[in-house]
């Protein structure tokens, strides 16, 4: 078979490991380097923020064993046992505190009706952009989503032999798009490398990690949560057709602002390819993978409405913080960014 | 899954010999089977590899002839993003009518 594999940059090294914000996240980071043995257990994280930055970060460093890794750890700490319960100890409060967010929705069709009146997402970041936005703006946005653009769909093919039929014939039919249709150049996280590149930004995977702040950390880490788990395999198909249904119309606004502010044309054909690609992805995902899976096994359909509320609920978060910081002129990142570099 | 249950779903991919199928979507595009390349009424033609490619059917989208989600904004009645200044320029003639309900 021919490989297309050799077109453009070779495969990166795996991120480096970054600063601990807290308890927790320092015992994973010393766990995973050898320096100690044993991990906090459920009470000593009692008092941990589910949704803080300790514990966002924590869970991030154990779900990232299972995509790339960290430079200096090795390979197998992906299944160690220790590190596996601290991470489904996590979980469980994770997953308890987006349950008591949720609740809302009782049927899927109201799910679907409420995210497809408001408009994609929240009006917040992509408005801002558009309206009164600029480069810098624009960097620190690209900055946030990039912890998962550069995995652009890699948490969501957990859930592919945990389906069937219609179900996975239609979500084969999205990845495939996603991966680039069979051409590495056209992978959509490689677009995103080349966006990030042309606004003048480190386009390495999880380059900007220490930069970004939990309610987007959390983002990322609800696709891994819901990926890795078959028995919520409903709750990632709804979390999924929520991202392909809101993603078309954020894209439009997203190449307008790009466009506003004179961003290069490789930046903007990030965006551009979505709108076209995920006008279709939402038709797929919501007819055929939810259509399909509840057809198969109509008894997710209360997880299928879960999934769409938390990543709707996470989705709001995040956006709100972003608005809030540069409603207020300052850095939605963790530190502002260094002054771009040469391109 | 007989023939005939997915011809309803419209989901599955024909064999080579089969005709591609379209569907058309209540309120929404086409979803036709791709590839496809699209020849415009001025005579240019627009390549589309993807496997599925939605063709807008309500002659609002603003990247006509694929759809960009435009059916559901005046659906639902929520404003459109895009004012004609920053719609691309091979498309503002078909964007000219809801560009008056734009943004900027």
């Amino acid at each position: 078979m021919t490989s297309t594999q050799t077109i453009g940059e070779r495969t990166a090294p795996p991120p480096q490991l970054p600063p601990p914000r807290g308890e927790l996240s320092e015992a994973v980071t010393a766990f995973l380097v050898a320096e100690r043995r044993r991990l906090p257990g459920a009470r000593e994280m009692a008092d941990a923020d589910p949704l803080g930055e300790d514990m966002q970060l924590a869970l991030h460093l154990a779900y990232e064993l299972h995509y790339r890794g960290f430079a200096g750890v090795p390979d197998d700490m992906e299944w160690d046992p220790e590190l596996l319960r601290l991470r489904g100890a996590m979980e469980h409060r994770f997953e308890q505190t987006l349950r008591d967010r949720c609740g809302r929705f009782g049927s899927v069709a109201e799910g679907f009706e409420a995210i497809l009146t408001v408009p994609a997402d929240g009006t917040g970041v992509s408005r801002f952009l558009l309206r009164q936005g600029t480069l810098d703006h624009l960097r620190e946005y690209a900055v946030l989503r990039s912890v998962y653009q550069l995995r652009e769909a890699d948490p969501h093919l957990w859930v592919v032999p945990r389906l069937s039929g219609r179900a996975k014939a239609a979500m084969m039919a999205v990845q495939y798009d996603e991966f680039g249709c069979g051409r590495a150049e056209r992978m959509h996280a490689r677009l995103y490398a080349h966006l990030m590149r042309e606004l003048g930004l480190d386009s390495s995977y999880g380059g900007y990690l220490d930069l970004v702040g939990p309610e987007a950390l959390a983002t990322v880490n609800l696709m891994s949560f819901l990926g890795l788990h078959r028995a919520l395999r409903g709750a990632l198909v709804g979390h999924f057709a929520v991202l392909e249904a809101t993603s078309s119309p954020a894209a439009s606004c997203m190449v307008a602002a790009m466009r506003r502010l004179g961003a290069g044309e490789a930046a903007i054909h990030f965006y551009d390819e979505h709108v076209e690609a995920d006008a279709v992805h939402e038709q797929l995902v919501r007819r055929e993978v939810v259509g399909g899976l509840l057809d198969d096994e109509p008894g997710l359909a209360g997880d299928v409405v879960f999934g769409i509320e938390v990543t709707d609920f996470l989705e709001s978060v995040f956006t709100d913080t972003v608005s809030r910081a540069w409603d207020a002129g300052t850095t939605a990142l963790r530190r502002p960014l260094p002054l771009p570099g040469p391109k | 899954m007989s023939t005939s249950d997915e011809a309803e779903q419209g989901s599955a991919r024909p064999r080579a010999t089969e005709a591609p199928r379209v569907v058309a979507v209540e309120g929404g595009p086409l979803l036709v089977e791709g590839p496809v390349e699209v020849v415009l009424p001025d005579g240019t033609t627009r390549m589309c590899e993807r496997p599925v490619i939605a063709l807008c059917a309500c002659r609002r989208s603003l990247r006509l002839p694929f759809c960009d989600t435009s059916h559901r904004r005046r659906q639902r009645g929520v404003r459109p993003l895009l004012s004609r200044t920053t719609t691309p320029p091979h498309v503002r003639a078909e964007g000219t009518e809801r560009a008056e309900e734009g943004l900027t």
